[in-house]
């Protein structure tokens, strides 16, 4: 049933990531509405289920936190969790736009007590641990999650687990009888912040990911580090739960390279010598990590952060394209085969555990996105040359870090600013 | 008239008396339960294996090739050539895709061919003999004809490198294709799919010039083959059938090992499934016999 809720002095902000987030905020904040749509059931995106982030290594709950109290404080942001933007059309000052509502099959009457899937059985791979573990089919998506409300997962609607959900909860909150909704509002800009996904770590053959249990990614490794992840903080292998105490870290794992991306992801070279610092903290003296590297790219003011890890004699650097892995029979330990650059000195490492620092895929990468927007070699939006009011944000435009992406988010927000601000002229 | 049918390119391995002849003996027997039509192209030639490459020159290797398809075309028309040797398969896959990429060379080509009063009008399509099973009859299809079923064979699959790379069975992994796993499962037998040599060269053309090296990878691909209780290897390319099997010996006298694990091709396994007797699926052409296989192609069983 389509209602309009929106005029045309709105921001439309197309997902609920950090940049989503901070440009619906930045927008909100300066006086603008703001719709913010979240294609999945929770607000926080990727840096949600981040451990720690570089450099500071501070928790995501604080920067996460405070732009949630922020979203909930502002008068002027209206959230849609589970929808999608199906259709955008008009032009600048004045578009039209459809969006999908997924039923979540949970009101807003729930209180995130959780008996719900205390109640139910059937379970699910968890998409917040990248599946490394399993959740109930009723689930609250993350301790962050915002809204927090539980959500009922498609596949066990019409079965009696589902009306276990049901029955179990206190409040009439379960509606089962939940329908796909269209939207349809109108928008004067709209800003796409869809963000990235990692690379398919599995297309990466030689690598032997999916084939061997001890070769992770290194977004899988945060959720690992992470007291929230699927082993409460403990760095164990997957194949034997035993503590990876000595791990390899491959980087431009499918970056820069013309058989995978193209690009340089930008934040794995951070993001593995930041891993380094997990191993300390878990293992003390007893840590080893090994990174394997063409170059190290601590850009700009993270050259600190790199001395640092460097300069710890529990972090060996092999300057190698790691060739292939194999995994010894007996003990499913990773061995490393390639050539050590500096001496040209072939190489086996054995190692517990092999974290590929996966590169950074757009999300919007091979799919249409109902938006005029351009895309360069490795599928990041470039600004539409058509004069659209359809700005990217975020790393749905560049391999980004969080920093860099609130950056980005800022300018987009000031571009649908300004677009706003011309079509209420123009009316007036 | 047969369900499908093709011109068939058995390159020089599978003639008489080469060292893939018994291949040859299988594809027959395997190719008539499928009801799968395989017609010779007439007065074929090398594909420009090995030699083609060490000494003649792009051009003069691609003309072989493309000789052999202007016979298909002109004798065979509208049937793809299918070649059994994975050497021949991938010669002339290369020389098919670089003269239909290049017009300069399928002109230079189709000059010289005119000497032989010959045209190669890029009609026809080249594809392995896996590839057929696979696209064309399907591991359904496969599973039809079977009488006998491997039950109890634990066979490793070796894919070698001819068939995977660089062009690959379709939707396959390199490092770690299934193809021969699903076959192997279809008919029946255990598939060992934790083998992790299927990739590994098998030496190729240097078993005669550098024998150490090539004797060192046989001999992981055999021991690997043994550590996962292997029955036997089996494979879809002539080259690493021949140099698995005959080089076992050599390595025993070498290394003192005990090597004796028998090689088959994957024609030869759905031959004996079919209910083939021994001779009509080669298994007498074998080094080292493959007895389990033996076993189950004498056994009596009543007609389907």
């Amino acid at each position: 049933m389509p209602e309009l809720v929106a005029t045309e002095q709105t921001i439309l902000v197309v997902g609920g990531g950090i940049s989503g987030m901070t440009a619906a905020l930045e927008a909100a904040e300066c006086g603008k509405q703001v719709i913010l749509v979240e294609s999945s059931a929770t607000l926080g995106g990727r840096t949600a289920l981040l451990y720690r982030y570089f450099p500071k290594l501070c928790h995501p709950t604080c920067g996460l936190e405070i732009n949630l109290r922020r979203i909930k404080a502002s008068r002027n942001i209206r959230v849609y969790t589970l929808a999608e933007v199906t259709r955008i059309d008009g032009r600048s000052g004045d578009y039209t736009v459809s969006l999908k509502l997924t039923p979540r099959y949970v009101n807003a009457s729930c209180t995130a007590c959780g008996d719900c899937a205390k109640a139910v059985a059937a379970t699910i791979p968890n998409p917040w641990n990248y599946g490394l573990d399993r959740i109930t089919a009723a689930y609250l998506p993350h301790a962050m999650a915002y809204p927090q409300r539980f959500v009922i997962d498609p596949s066990i609607i019409g079965t009696p687990e589902a009306d276990k959900a049901k029955a179990a909860c206190r409040y009439g909150a379960v509606d089962l009888e939940m329908k796909e909704e269209t939207l349809t509002l109108k928008a004067a800009a709209v800003i796409w912040a869809t963000g990235w996904k990692p690379y398919d770590a599995a297309k990466i053959q030689p690598y032997g990911y999916g084939r061997f249990k001890n070769v992770i990614t290194s977004v899988e490794f945060e959720r690992l580090a992470d007291p929230h992840g699927p082993t409460g903080g403990r760095i164990v292998r997957p194949s034997d739960g035993k503590e990876a105490k000595d791990v390899a870290f491959i980087q431009c794992a499918g970056s820069r390279d013309e058989n995978h991306l193209r690009h340089c992801s930008r934040i794995c070279c951070m993001a593995s010598l930041k891993q380094t610092r997990f191993m300390r903290e878990a293992f003390g003296e007893a840590a080893q990590s090994t990174i394997y590297y063409i170059d190290i790219r601590a850009i700009d003011r993270f050259e600190d952060f790199y001395k640092q890890v460097q300069a710890d004699p529990h972090v060996r650097f092999i300057k190698s394209k790691v060739a292939r892995i194999e995994e010894d029979r007996a003990s499913a330990d990773p061995v490393l085969h390639g050539v050590d650059t500096e001496g040209y000195l072939r190489y086996a490492n054995r190692h517990d555990l092999a974290v590929l620092a996966i590169g950074m895929e757009p999300s919007v990468r091979g799919s249409a996105i109902p938006a005029t927007l351009g895309e360069d070699s490795s599928g990041f939006l470039v600004p539409a040359l058509d004069g659209a009011a359809i700005f990217g944000a975020g790393c749905a435009t560049n391999a980004l870090d969080v920093n860099r992406a609130v950056q980005s988010s800022t300018a987009a927000a000031l571009r649908a600013i300004q677009v706003v601000n011309r079509s209420a002229r123009a009316e007036t | 008239m047969a369900k499908k049918e093709y011109a068939f390119y058995p390159g020089c391995s599978s003639q008489l008396r080469g060292s893939a002849s018994n291949y040859l003996t299988s594809v027959n027997s395997m190719c008539e339960a499928l009801d799968i039509k395989m017609t010779q192209i007439p007065d074929w030639n090398c594909c420009g294996a090995s030699i083609g490459y060490a000494g003649s020159g792009e051009l003069s290797r691609h003309v072989l090739n493309a000789r052999n398809f202007a016979l298909a075309e002109t004798h065979l028309p509208g049937q793809d050539v299918v070649a059994t040797c994975a050497a021949c398969w991938l010669g002339a896959r290369e020389t098919k895709e670089k003269l239909d990429a290049s017009s300069q060379l399928m002109a230079e080509t189709n000059e010289a061919l005119k000497e032989a009063g010959l045209r190669y009008q890029a009609k026809v399509g080249v594809r392995h003999m896996v590839e057929v099973l696979i696209e064309d009859i399907g591991y359904e299809g496969m599973a039809q004809p079977i009488v006998k079923p491997l039950e109890g064979v634990r066979i490793a699959g070796y894919v070698g490198c001819q068939t995977n790379r660089p062009f690959g069975i379709a939707g396959e992994s390199f490092e770690n294709p299934m193809y021969l796993d699903k076959l192997v499962e279809t008919l029946g037998a255990e598939p060992l799919v934790k083998y992790e040599q299927k990739v590994t060269c098998c030496g190729g053309a240097l078993a005669f010039s550098e024998p150490e090296k090539s004797q060192k990878q046989i001999k992981d691909i055999v021991e690997s083959a043994y550590d996962h209780k292997a029955d036997l290897i089996v494979t879809p390319c002539p080259l690493c059938q021949a140099n698995v099997e005959i080089y076992q010996s050599e390595i025993n006298k070498r290394h003192g090992t005990k090597l004796d694990m028998p090689v088959a091709y994957y024609s030869q396994l759905m031959a004996v499934a079919y209910g083939a007797t021994p001779k009509a699926a080669g298994l007498d052409g074998h080094v080292i016999q493959p007895k389990k296989l033996q076993d189950i192609a004498v056994k009596v069983v009543p007609k389907k």
